[in-house]
Order: structure tokens, then C-alpha cells, then sequence
């Protein structure tokens, strides 16, 4: 999406990934080689293995235990256990570098970037899009030395340039982006939705995601099932994603599995308001969608992005605890007119940062900012 | 105060109080409905004897660096996570001033060292990643140059631990 709306602002743009689909298996799906989607020149390289879950497991917990003190042996195992490794991407960096102005690398976590970096930083300017947040990977020696090769940096959210901060240990240059949303969708309609699952005119908050502990969903469980036996009354709460947890049986609860674009779109459109109860996040693009259809947003308050997100939008209301909770399900409830007002301020903020003009404006500011000092670099040198 | 939200936050917050005051929250409640939360983190669901004698060096600690600037808090949302940054970034603190201070830091390295030993030895899920946080954050705020990083907070996180302590026991 991001190549294609750089091609139509006019550039020329080639993607260099791999051969897989899922970043779980890295199993090869696609033909490796040359292909052209949308105007964007796609090249295809093959994973050289797939990866070996319970070996990357024990690799993984030994040296996340102490990041800090990780040799750069382990690490580098540990990246080649993690994968994904392309067959022949040094030798193709290498021999097509000087066919490009820059070089852009988006996630900073996989060996695709972690070593692509390191070959191109002497050919090419590099901008870094790292979609970080504070996570114990990132704090392996190996990637304050990858942050320090980036020419530039594209950041989602403040809080991502917070965290790179403090890797870094100084002000890391580029720019503030977000990501480009369908700024142009109408405002849908609930009402197959409701009528699909016999929702009736049923208020309900909806969680779209992957129903997962980690995601924050067993406290909202908790937090919901307290909120009834407070507020007894027809709430719902409708769970849009796949399971891998067990969702316990509750009249309250009402899971829909996997859901269309469009039906996401009804989904949000009849809701109170969308739940986002995930400590660990670098950006929720599900709470942009909220936006996009005015809908208001209630946020886990202990995570810096999502609370950071909220008070910048003023879309919504972040909770840490159960009493917050509880109050700002109250107040949305009984309180239309707030909903209503913090939705729509939702949607101007979604409309005014995060729309492709905007977006791509970032990146080719942090384009020029790498030129510039790729250029000073070769004279330093 | 010109946010919208802050300013809806704020009267939230002052109506939980009121609540809280009416007794709509008995004690106890609120942590035992936001426990998923903490076993997700990490917090350990029991705490071993030793966490008292930390506590108490802790009190020496308080003792000793009473008169210092007030601390820029760490917003993990952990409390044991939040009370080990903040002591570890003590340290680093402290050893930017004068000789005198280095029983000071003696007492934090024993007791990072501990807290890390006893959450190694716990078994609570999570416990993996608060310890790898502990020894990350430990090890990590050695090498920070120029961190500001003062003290007063402790007195607070301390009683926040014992809170915690006698909430569990």
C-alpha cells in the first residue's frame, strides 16, 4: 500500500522481500523473482529455511533473559533463528544499490533489516521506519548499533520516537508519520450486523483483534463481567478475531470470529465504542478505523501510545483500573452527546494526520534528511 | 487545562474518589477485579519473606537520601517493574556524586540483585519477562551518560510495596 501511494505521487519504487507469507512458518509461498503489482516493481527472494519454532523458543528465552548482556554471537543466531534469512539478499543489495536514490527499511526487528542495513549503509542513504516500541528485543546491543547506521527515521507515534530515544541514547533525526488511513469511507451502517447476530438494538462494545491474554482481552473480560454485575442492563460485548484463548461463557459476550473489512466497518459503525485493552502496542490501526466512523475509542490508560494517541485525538478515553473503567462505560453510555463529540474529534484528528498526503509528505522529508547526511557522511570519509 | 479528554478524566477520577470514600469500593476489591492484569505483567502471586529485608534496606536508603530533587517517575504500568527502574536509575544518579554516596549505592546494587533473585525463583507467568526487564533495566542504566535521574520517590514506592505486600499476604 505504502509503495503503491508512492508510485502514484511519482516515484519509482521497488520492494525487495521474500517468498513467504506468514512471519510465524516463513515457509515459501510465492514464486521468487520479478513481478510488478500496482505499478510497484516487486523482487522476490526465497527464505533459506523455515523457521524452527521450538529451537527459536529456547534461543529466544536465553538471550531475552539479559538482552543487554547477549554476546554478538548469540544475537546473531538468535536473528538467524528468528528469520526470515533471503537467499542472496547481500549479493543483490550489493549489485543493484546503485540503481536506487535510497534505500527504505520498514521494521526493525528482522534479519531483512538487521543485516540489509549494514550492506547498503555504504552505497545508500537509509531511512528507518522501525514501528519499535518497548518490547526486550530492542534493547540487544545489536540494534542500538542498526539504529545508529539509519540516515533517517519515520516514526508512527511520539512515544515510538521516545523508545528509539532511548535506545540510541541521543535525538534520533527524521520525522513524525503515521499511517495512511482510507480517509474517503463513508460512515456505514449496523444494521445487517446487528440483524447477522441477533444483536437486536442491543448497545455493545466492540474489541476487534486477536482475542489473546497478551492483548489485554482477560482483563476486559474481568473488567466487563464486574461492570454487569454493577450495571445488569442489555451491554454486550462483541469480539471480532480469532481465539486463541478460551472466551468464557458469559451471556455478555457475543464472539463473531473473523470479520470482512465491510463487516468490521458495520461492526464499528453500531458500537458504543471500540475497546482497545492492549498494553503492548506501537500503533493500533483499529483504533483509527474507530475514528473513521466516528465512533469513540476506550483504551488500555497503561499503555504511552494508545493514552498518547487519545489525548492528541481527543477521540476517547483511556482507563487504567477497574473503577476507570467502569466510569467511562458509564459516561459513554449515558452520555450520548460526549460520544458523539469525542468521535468526531476522533475522525478530524484520523482525517488531518493520517491521510496519504500527509504520510507521504513525512517520508520524503525523511528522504531528504538521509541525502543530506549520506552526502555529509562521503565527505566525512 | 484545555483537553477535552483531560478534562473529562478529571472529573472521572474525582467521582471514583467519592465513590471510593462512600464505600462503593471496599478495600481489596479493585485489585482483586484488576488481577488478570497483573498476571499478564508479571507481578508474582506470591512474594517470599526476603522482599521485607529489602524493604528495610530500602528505609536505610530512604534515611540516606532524603534530601534529594524529586524523581521523573517510570509510567510501567508494573508496580515491582516501576520501583526497580526507579532504583536502578537511582543508582546511576548517585554515582554521578560524590564518594559519599557509595554505601548508598551499594545498598540498591543488593538490592536489585535480590529482587531479580526472587522473581528468577518465582513461577508466575510472566515472571520470565519482568525478570529480563530487571536485569535489562539494571544493567542498562550503567551505561546511560547525563540521565537526570533523582531519589524522592522511593519514600511513595515504598509504601506502595508494602501496600502490595500486605494486600497478597
Amino acid at each position: 500500500m505504502f509503495a503503491e501511494q508512492l508510485v502514484m505521487r511519482g516515484h519509482n519504487v521497488d520492494v525487495l522481500t521474500s517468498c513467504a507469507q506468514s512471519f510465524v512458518t516463513w515457509e515459501n509461498v510465492f514464486s521468487p523473482g520479478r513481478s510488478e503489482v500496482n505499478g510497484v516493481v516487486v523482487h522476490r527472494l526465497p527464505v533459506t529455511a523455515p523457521r524452527d519454532p521450538v529451537a527459536f523458543a529456547a534461543l529466544h528465552e536465553k538471550i531475552l533473559h539479559d538482552p543487554s548482556h547477549a554476546t554478538l554471537a548469540m544475537q546473531l543466531e538468535w536473528l538467524d533463528a528468528m528469520g526470515p534469512l533471503l537467499q542472496g539478499q547481500d549479493a543483490w543489495l550489493q549489485s543493484h544499490a546503485h540503481e536506487y536514490d535510497v534505500a527504505i527499511f520498514m521494521t526493525y526487528l528482522y534479519p531483512t533489516t538487521a543485516y540489509g542495513v549494514p550492506v547498503v549503509r555504504d552505497l545508500l542513504p537509509v531511512v528507518l521506519q522501525p514501528t519499535a516500541h518497548d518490547e526486550p528485543p530492542i534493547h540487544l546491543p545489536y540494534y542500538k548499533s542498526l539504529f545508529k547506521m539509519a540516515d533517517a527515521f519515520v516514526f508512527l507515534t511520539p512515544e515510538e520516537r521516545d523508545v528509539v530515544r532511548g535506545v540510541l541514547g541521543d535525538e534520533p533525526d527524521g520525522v513524525m508519520s503515521g499511517i495512511g488511513m482510507p480517509i474517503d469511507e463513508p460512515i456505514a451502517s449496523a444494521d445487517i450486523f446487528r440483524s447477522r447476530f441477533s444483536l437486536g438494538d442491543d448497545p455493545y462494545l466492540l474489541y476487534v483483534g486477536r482475542i489473546d491474554t497478551m492483548k489485554g482481552v482477560a482483563e476486559l473480560f474481568r473488567f466487563f463481567v464486574e461492570y454487569k454485575g454493577h450495571h445488569p442492563g442489555s451491554l454486550k460485548l462483541v469480539l471480532a478475531g480469532d481465539a486463541s484463548m478460551e472466551i468464557p461463557a458469559y451471556e455478555g459476550f457475543v464472539h463473531v470470529g473473523f470479520l470482512s473489512e465491510e463487516e468490521k466497518r458495520e461492526a464499528i459503525a453500531g458500537a458504543v465504542a471500540l475497546v482497545q485493552p492492549s498494553p503492548f502496542e506501537s500503533f493500533s490501526i483499529v483504533v483509527c478505523e474507530a475514528w473513521l466512523q466516528k465512533r469513540p475509542v476506550l483504551v488500555q490508560g497503561y499503555s504511552p501510545v494508545l493514552s498518547g494517541q487519545v489525548l492528541r485525538s481527543e477521540g476517547g478515553l483511556p482507563y487504567t483500573g477497574f473503577a476507570e473503567f467502569e466510569a467511562c462505560v458509564s459516561l459513554l453510555l449515558d452520555r450520548p452527546d460526549i460520544a458523539h463529540e469525542l468521535g468526531e474529534s476522533g475522525s478530524r484528528y484520523v482525517r488531518q494526520m493520517y491521510n496519504w498526503n500527509q504520510v507521504l509528505d513525512a517520508m520524503e522529508k525523511a528522504i531528504a534528511i538521509a541525502q543530506k547526511k549520506y552526502s555529509l557522511r562521503n565527505q566525512s570519509e | 487545562m484545555n483537553n477535552r479528554v483531560e478534562m473529562l478524566l478529571k472529573e472521572i477520577r474525582h467521582n471514583i474518589d467519592e465513590r471510593r470514600t462512600r464505600g462503593v469500593f471496599p478495600e481489596g476489591y479493585e485489585a482483586s477485579v484488576e488481577n488478570e492484569h497483573l498476571d499478564v505483567l508479571g507481578v508474582r502471586s506470591e512474594i517470599g519473606t526476603s522482599f521485607e529485608a529489602q524493604i528495610a534496606l530500602v528505609h536505610t536508603l530512604q534515611g540516606l537520601v532524603s534530601s534529594m530533587a524529586p524523581i521523573e517517575h517510570d509510567a510501567s504500568r508494573n508496580k515491582a517493574v516501576r520501583f526497580i527502574r526507579e532504583v536502578a536509575m537511582s543508582r546511576h544518579q548517585l554515582r554521578r556524586m560524590n564518594n559519599e554516596l557509595v554505601q548508598i549505592n551499594h545498598i540498591i546494587t543488593e538490592i536489585l540483585v535480590s529482587l531479580v533473585e526472587e522473581v528468577a525463583k518465582s513461577h508466575s507467568r510472566g515472571s520470565a519477562i519482568l525478570s529480563s526487564e530487571l536485569q535489562a533495566v539494571s544493567e542498562r542504566t550503567q551505561l546511560i551518560d547525563g540521565l537526570v535521574v533523582v531519589v524522592r520517590g522511593l519514600e511513595k514506592q515504598v509504601s506502595e510495596l508494602q501496600a502490595q505486600i500486605q494486600n497478597q499476604k
